[in-house]
């Protein structure tokens, strides 16, 4: 290096840093830079040193096959609460766990239902290589159906687990439409199938379709926005639709979307062991006929295929009741229903202010978070538009430059307070629907299609059992 | 009766078998192509820093962030990611305006100070992560000529979800948004070039 360069030379550093002042002054900008622009970072001796690169780590493997460990474990313990021990609280609780650790937790990503495209993937580009985990992921609940029928849909898959969890008052859909609509599974896997693998270029005619090969089972997922608590408008809304459509009908998504759901209909009708809704003998009695919120009763039988295993059914029947009442043993007279303690007073008020308070937090999160989205795509359109053509006059006019400033940090604070109110009101959201969701088990039919609340696990907050049942 | 049964049992046993041979060599078959996991990142030789990541990520704040290469940063006092060139001069020649719409380019002079002349002086180049959203114009200024391309985006594992699909990737211009195995060091860094120097 010149001896004049040296910047550990103090006069040197004086006479260069003149010589740069007059370089400034009196060239252009791009030959200002020139004049700076070092091709690697100086030598500064020992008086810095480079700080290491901060690289956050992704989720390590030993994680993603731990995941891979817990799905078998919960795919066993599933088998066992439907099929053996028949406890239908059991496999609410599966749900919920379900639902917090591969739902929340993990994010829904990847799952079992869009595993499907991954292994197209791999079969058909040689670039792709897929992780063990995700051939973990594709194949354990097919096994698993082989041998004991539904069960991922049971208690297992969180995107199955959470639809079940807002189950209200389902209607019945008629046999015919709930046929036609079936199809639809095949057709969504089929299409999944061929978007995965290759994507879709058509060309016939004025018919001009270049579509890439993507995810579409991701793209459209209407679950997991809710998990990720973030995601495109058009997706958020579709899952909001979903889960309030859940509400009335029935694991929509379910029965009729799911791609992944059609290859275990198909393999349940084979399985080894499957639901059935008596633990020992069938006396057609038509008692569990209205019980199914699935429409999956067929002939008075659980049809293998369609029957998702909520185990909802059990407790209509006859065979089931004696069942419990001999495990249970000889019980203790019970308290006529006359002399019953009714709930304190503090208890009823508290249930009622519980329910109109989780509606109102929800509803006004909703709305506020609608209301700033709409405002940031239209209102604030025009502002940036208008700001974006004085930055261009601001490049030459100083003072155009220092009125505009004050307005761009504005924006940028604007953006920030946005992204806030988005990551907060998603979480407020999800906790004051959950709240409602369990208060409305007051709602829910005592009797028919889809009685039977979601077991009683958070007691406090349900109206008082029917003594009547 | 039970001839029918035993027929329809007979049915299903073969479509079970069947069904968990075909899975049997399914497995194999994958399992043969199977390699670690895989993660998104951005290639930098790739990137033109066109915006859509700050756009297209799923999160309301985008995963990707602008990251700087310390070893390959000139360490400039003019840097023109930091200073927007295009914008009006003040009176010691400096521009007024900068790069960042987020101001998150930050700097701290180091190495020998320089208490009389400032623009004999070094400066260190960091990017605050809580402001950065991935737009990209610092790593556009920074691409050669007119920088040395030590600044570049990047996935930010911290941030990103992982999705098997990565919506930006779908809409990247230039193919950018790459799988490379974990633990998802960007392709630029690969090649030597270790962060100590001195």
């Amino acid at each position: 290096m010149p001896e004049f360069l040296n910047i550990k030379n103090p006069d040197a550093r004086v006479v260069f840093g003149r010589a740069m002042m007059r370089t400034l002054l009196a060239l252009a900008f791009p030959a200002v830079l020139a004049a700076q622009y070092q091709k690697a970072p100086p030598d500064f001796g020992d008086t810095y040193s480079f700080p290491s690169p901060v690289h956050p780590e992704p989720i390590a493997d030993w994680m993603r096959l731990l995941d891979v460990g817990l799905l078998a474990l919960a795919l066993g313990a599933a088998a066992w609460l439907i099929l053996k021990s028949r406890n239908r609280k059991g496999v609410v609780l599966l749900s919920i766990c379900s639902v917090v650790y591969f739902g929340f937790y993990r994010k829904g990503c990847v799952c079992s239902v869009g595993s499907i495209q991954n292994v197209v993937l791999c079969l058909v580009d040689p670039r792709y290589a897929i992780s063990f985990s995700v051939i973990a992921l594709f194949f354990l609940p097919l096994v698993a159906t082989l041998f004991f029928g539904r069960v991922f849909c049971g208690g297992v898959c969180p995107l199955g687990a959470l639809q079940e969890l807002v189950v209200l008052r389902p209607v019945r859909v008629p046999l015919k439409l709930d046929k036609a609509l079936r199809s639809l599974q095949f057709v969504y896997l089929g299409l999944a199938v061929l978007f995965a693998g290759w994507g879709l270029q058509l060309k016939y005619g004025w018919l001009n379709i270049n579509i890439a090969q993507r995810f579409l089972v991701c793209e459209w997922d209407p679950i997991i926005p809710i998990f990720r608590r973030s995601g495109p408008f058009y997706m958020v809304a579709i899952a909001a639709a979903f889960i309030l459509a859940g509400m009335f009908i029935g694991r929509p998504y379910c029965r009729w979307l799911c791609p992944y759901g059609g290859i275990l209909s198909l393999l349940s009708r084979v399985a080894w062991k499957n639901v059935r809704i008596t633990p020992d003998k069938e006396l057609d009695c038509g008692k569990c006929e209205d019980a199914c919120p699935y429409g999956a009763i067929l002939s008075l039988r659980a049809d293998r295929g369609l029957c998702m295993a909520c185990t909802r059914c059990y407790e209509y029947c006859p065979r089931q009741k004696r069942l419990v009442a001999l495990k249970a043993g000889p019980q203790p007279k019970r308290v006529p229903a006359s002399a019953a303690v009714p709930p304190r007073r503090w208890e009823a008020v508290a249930r009622t202010w519980i329910g109109i308070l989780s509606v109102v937090v929800l509803a006004a999160t909703a709305a506020l978070m609608l209301t700033i989205y709409v405002r940031a795509e239209r209102v604030m359109i025009a502002e940036k538009a208008l700001v974006e053509s004085l930055i261009e006059k601001a490049k030459t006019d100083a003072e155009v430059q220092k009125t505009l400033q004050p307005e761009l940090n504005r924006q940028h604070e604007a953006g920030v307070v946005r992204r806030r109110v988005y990551d907060t009101g998603g979480w407020i959201l999800i906790i004051a629907a959950a709240i409602l969701i369990a208060w409305f088990a007051r709602f829910r039919p005592k009797h028919g299609m889809g009685a039977g609340a979601p077991g009683r696990i958070l007691k406090f907050i349900e109206s008082p059992p029917d003594r009547r049942r | 009766m039970s001839e029918k049964k035993s027929r329809r049992q007979f049915i299903d046993l073969s479509l079970r078998i069947a069904g968990l041979t075909g899975i049997g060599a399914a497995t194999a078959v994958l399992t043969n192509r199977a390699a670690k996991s895989s993660v998104f990142q951005v290639d930098p030789s790739l990137c033109a820093a066109c915006d859509l990541c700050r756009t297209s990520c799923v999160l309301s704040q985008s995963a990707v962030k602008a990251v700087n290469e310390f070893t390959k940063c000139g360490y400039c006092q003019l840097c023109p990611a930091y200073y927007d060139v295009a914008s009006e001069p003040d009176e010691n020649g400096i521009p007024t305006g900068k790069t960042c719409p987020q101001d998150a380019l930050k700097r701290r002079v180091v190495g020998d100070i320089d208490e009389e002349d400032p623009n004999n002086n070094y400066y260190e180049y960091t990017i605050d992560e809580e402001l950065c959203d991935g737009c990209g114009k610092c790593v556009k200024a920074c691409k050669p000529p007119a920088g040395n391309g030590s600044l570049r985006l990047e996935v930010r594992y911290s941030r990103c979800h992982e999705c098997s699909s990565c919506a930006i990737q779908l809409v990247c211009p230039e193919d950018a948004i790459v799988r490379i195995p974990v633990p998802g060091i960007p392709p630029a860094e690969e090649h030597g070039e270790t962060g100590e120097k001195s």
